[in-house]
């Protein structure tokens, strides 16, 4: 995204300013991709692998029902603090 | 209509409604200026935001519809309480702190100063208004049939007297008093949907058991001549396929992030840093709650197939005719007769009262602050501008009781996905590329603005005439993507970024309070 920026000719690069959007968006694309990763891939699992995804584990759960309704709120609670502590820290450096 | 009304209920909802209207008189005296009434001083502490958030984002689609399509659809219900909670991991990394430090009082604030333009500034209070009617139908279709239902009014009445009373006392209150409205209504939810959990699983209603029995159950339902598979109900597909999950995905994922009641409250809290903290104070308040809202769903298909309710034909015949938006208050007397009723009936008030509240609140923005003060008497005085935020907030007021009544039989969690649609494909790929891309243009904006307002709208409306690869349940998979395709396109034809894109850059992402 930055990149595309700096190659646009009409707009005036500020190195500062570009350094600064470059760290953050480097920090937040990358949380970014692994959240939209594991979030679209729960669709795709359960059209792709639904044997896989509907095999109970825990008495009626299954895989998709345990990941979707309870697992997921876990790991983005954990990715919000990781990317909470790590931007603020980023923001304290600049 | 119910042989008797509930009186605990009738109780504790003219309880609340009183609360609420003390609070708003009491802070109405607190309420000096155009910013006190718009983002309550822009000065918040973390906790009363994170819940104030948390009661404007959790709307009647939460509180009733999400166990009410867990209900009805199952494990594809499941999807909304996914996506709604999700949405906000995004609102986090790229849309709040930038936009707490721009600090303004409304989104097409933003829009008309990164591009220097009041068209698109009317472009953006055009999208406000269209989302928030899009979001506030389905509340009101919400608060009218709990009422209708439990306090034996009639469905008209019900939408008229509520809207009137939400309309007062946010006309009332502003920012300031509806924040601490919203902060006692989201903890009244909360509390009513924990307490349906808790009175359930200490009857032995554990998640997996009742998933199991649902699972293997196949046969028509006691007590009625409805036949039931509970093994397509627990798996995925049974309602949506992979195309209608994966943009029903995205329209929630990342509508979140362009819904402007939502957006607004960054501005009401007191920096950037405390703008994430707020998001994460809220995806836990959210979390718990969406974690719940599907378990009390399946609970209650648990007692319904089971036979449960055999004694209990009002409820019965409550699932049956409308169990997609009645799931939790049957829930609610089900497992705790007339006082968990009652909790319910209150929480479901107060889940409606707290997101109309800041619907009406962020188009009284629109009205009154983006077009009264800065189009039509850009000198007036701070109670003009007052004024005009309460006028606006009647107007609105009017609509939303109009259209609620339109909307009589329609699903409540369906009709606020649409609305997550038209901000997903509309605001937050402005706010995304805005924040993010020096690039973008003013006309890029605009014709992305535009692009993503009308073709949701047009593929929501006009879904039967599509041929049959544009018709989606949900149609962000088109509309969002479309966006920003073309705001990219037409930014990088036009070419005309800005002037000021370095300092505007540097004010969202630069240290705080400091221009260079």
């Amino acid at each position: 995204m930055i990149k595309q920026t700096k190659q646009h000719n009409r707009i005036k690069v500020d190195k500062d300013i570009d350094a600064l959007m470059r760290k953050q968006w480097r920090l937040s694309s990358r949380l970014g991709i692994l959240v939209i990763i594991v979030v679209f891939s729960f669709p795709f699992l359960n059209h792709f692998a639904f044997d896989l995804m509907t095999t109970p584990i825990l008495g009626g759960f299954t895989i998709a029902y345990l990941a979707a309704s309870l697992l997921i709120y876990p790991f983005i609670w954990t990715i919000a603090i990781i990317y909470t502590k790590k931007s603020i820290k980023l923001e304290e450096e600049a | 209509m119910r042989d008797q009304v509930p009186i605990l209920a009738v109780t504790l909802a003219f309880l609340l409604v009183f609360v609420n209207i003390f609070i708003a008189v009491y802070m109405s005296r607190r309420t000096a200026t155009a910013k006190d009434y718009f983002v309550a001083g822009g000065k918040v502490k973390a906790f009363p935001t994170a819940s104030a958030m948390s009661g404007d984002y959790l709307s009647a689609a939460s509180f009733l519809g999400v166990a009410g399509i867990v209900f009805m659809s199952g494990f594809d219900g499941v999807w909304y309480a996914f996506g709604f909670f999700v949405g906000f991991i995004f609102l986090l990394m790229f849309i709040a702190t930038p936009l707490k430090k721009f600090g303004q009082y409304t989104i097409p604030d933003f829009v008309a100063a990164r591009f220097n333009s009041s068209k698109a500034r009317f472009v953006g209070v055009l999208c406000v208004l269209s989302i928030i009617l899009f979001y506030i139908a389905p509340q009101m279709l919400g608060v009218g049939k709990v009422l209708a239902l439990f306090l034996n009014l009639e469905y008209k009445t019900a939408v008229i007297s509520s809207i009137i009373v939400i309309t007062l006392y946010v006309s009332i209150g502003g920012m300031k008093g509806t924040t601490l409205n919203q902060v006692i209504q989201f903890w009244l939810m909360a509390t009513a949907m924990l307490a349906v959990c808790i009175v359930a699983l200490s009857k032995g209603m554990t998640y997996p058991r009742i998933l199991e029995g649902i699972a293997a159950f196949k046969g028509s339902i006691p007590g009625t001549d409805v036949l039931f598979d509970g093994s397509k109900w627990v798996n995925p597909g049974g309602w949506l396929d992979l195309k209608d999950s994966i943009s029903l995905l995205f329209a929630l994922c990342f509508g979140t992030a362009g819904l402007p009641h939502i957006l607004v409250r960054f501005y009401t809290s007191k920096s950037g840093s405390s703008a994430k903290w707020l998001v994460i104070l809220v995806l836990f308040f959210i979390g718990m709650f969406y974690i719940t809202s599907p378990y009390v769903g399946a609970a209650i298909r648990y007692a319904f197939i089971n036979g449960d309710m055999l004694p209990m034909n009002q409820l019965i015949s409550s699932l049956m005719t409308d169990g997609r938006n009645l799931a939790v208050p049957v829930a609610g007397e089900f497992f705790g007769g007339e006082l968990l009723l009652g909790i319910v009936v209150a929480g479901a008030i107060a889940a409606v009262l707290s997101t109309v509240a800041g619907l009406l609140l962020t188009a009284s923005g629109a009205l009154g602050h983006d077009v009264y003060t800065t189009v039509i008497n850009t000198k007036a005085t701070e109670k003009q501008r007052i004024r005009a935020g309460k006028i606006s907030v009647i107007i609105m007021g009017i609509v939303a009781g109009t259209l609620g009544i339109m909307v009589e039989n329609m699903q409540i969690a369906v009709l606020v996905g649409l609305a997550f649609a038209v901000a997903g494909s509309t605001f937050f790929p402005i706010l995304f590329l805005g924040i993010w891309w020096k690039g973008m243009t003013c006309k890029g904006a605009i014709t992305g603005l535009l692009t993503g307002l009308i073709s949701s709208i047009v593929l929501i409306i006009f879904a039967s005439y599509m041929p049959s690869f544009l018709q989606f349940e949900n149609p962000a998979l088109i509309t969002i993507p479309l966006s920003f395709l073309t705001i990219y396109v037409v930014s990088k034809i036009d070419g005309q970024v800005p002037e000021n894109v370095n300092e505007f850059m540097y004010k969202l992402h630069g240290p705080e309070q400091v221009t260079k």
